[in-house]
């Protein structure tokens, strides 16, 4: 390659652009009709099912079975407040192979012990 | 505040290649980034009708910004939940892998085999980037948003912008310097 192969990053970005839309002619041409149908604007997000909502609980309630003073799993630290629970976890969908293994429980109330440790 | 929905076609039409470059180059995955697009399209439309129609790239860009951030944040989260509990079946990206995006040669034949290896040199120094002088670059250098605009999208003060692009053409710089102009 030598100099007089110099180009400019925008023509770069530009070509990968055109290839994208070539390649995706068609799709993004559905995506685009899809995106202008009537009806297809979000309803407000309280009345979408809320898989977080359903998962809230259960990941409280697990929490704190892994976090009871005095309870000895593998000397796990003392109870974090539940409050202290990661929005994500709340507000996402971590896969459900990920919800159903113990050792995310043990991990996650790691977590929030040395959060709150580094806090206070 | 009403808008026709050829002019949203239009609009749609103008700015989806680039939109979907802006959006692979940052994901690294195209499939995600059709899919992130898709969402920002459908959240896009409506909202339009409540802005000007001047407005509505840099709208469009804010929308799919915020995607693509919730895609990241989400695949950060998941590669730590991964590392700990030792989950292999999660799609994680892997942080320091260049991906070699696949351009057949029956795409762009007029490329000389240089300029298609420069153009994957780009990427790869850009794919490796952090994400914010990713996005002030693209915004700002390509898509030539102004530093106040820019700022908008990316929800940060132009000092921040300005601080993001200068970090980010310097690596650029340093590592392409001798074959890309600015």
């Amino acid at each position: 390659m030598s100099n007089r192969d110099r180009i400019s990053a925008g023509d770069l970005l530009d070509r990968k652009a055109e290839q994208l839309a070539r390649r995706h002619k068609r799709r993004l041409a559905e995506m685009s009709q899809a995106a202008l149908q009537p009806g297809k604007e979000r309803a407000p997000g309280w009345l979408l099912p809320q898989p977080a909502l359903v998962l809230a609980p259960v990941l409280v309630a697990a929490l704190i079975y892994w976090t009871l003073p005095g309870a000895d799993r593998n000397g796990t630290t003392p109870a974090p407040q539940a409050a202290t629970i990661p929005a994500w976890v709340l507000d996402e969908q971590v896969p459900m192979e990920i919800l159903e293994a113990p050792e995310f429980y043990r991990w996650l109330a790691d977590q929030i012990t040395n959060e709150t440790a580094h806090q206070g | 505040m009403q808008h026709d929905d050829a002019a949203l076609s239009r609009f749609l039409r103008s700015v989806r290649g680039a939109a979907l470059a802006f959006s692979v180059l940052r994901v690294r995955d195209e499939e995600v980034a059709l899919e992130l697009l898709q969402e920002a399209m459908i959240s896009f439309v409506p909202a339009a009708k409540r802005h000007d129609e001047q407005t509505w790239k840099r709208v469009f860009y804010k929308i799919l910004g915020r995607r693509i951030a919730d895609w990241q944040r989400k695949q950060i989260w998941r590669d730590r939940i991964a590392r700990i509990t030792s989950f292999s079946a999660l799609p994680l990206t892997d942080s320091g892998e260049v991906v070699e995006f696949s351009a057949g040669s029956e795409e762009q034949p007029e490329h000389s085999h240089g300029a298609a290896r420069l153009a994957e040199r780009f990427e790869a120094v850009l794919a490796a980037l952090p994400p914010r002088q990713q996005e002030a670059y693209l915004l700002r250098q390509w898509q030539a948003f102004s530093v106040a605009e820019t700022a908008a999208i990316m929800g940060c003060s132009e000092g921040s912008v300005k601080t993001h692009l200068s970090r980010a053409m310097q690596t650029l710089k340093e590592q392409l310097g001798e074959w890309i102009n600015e």
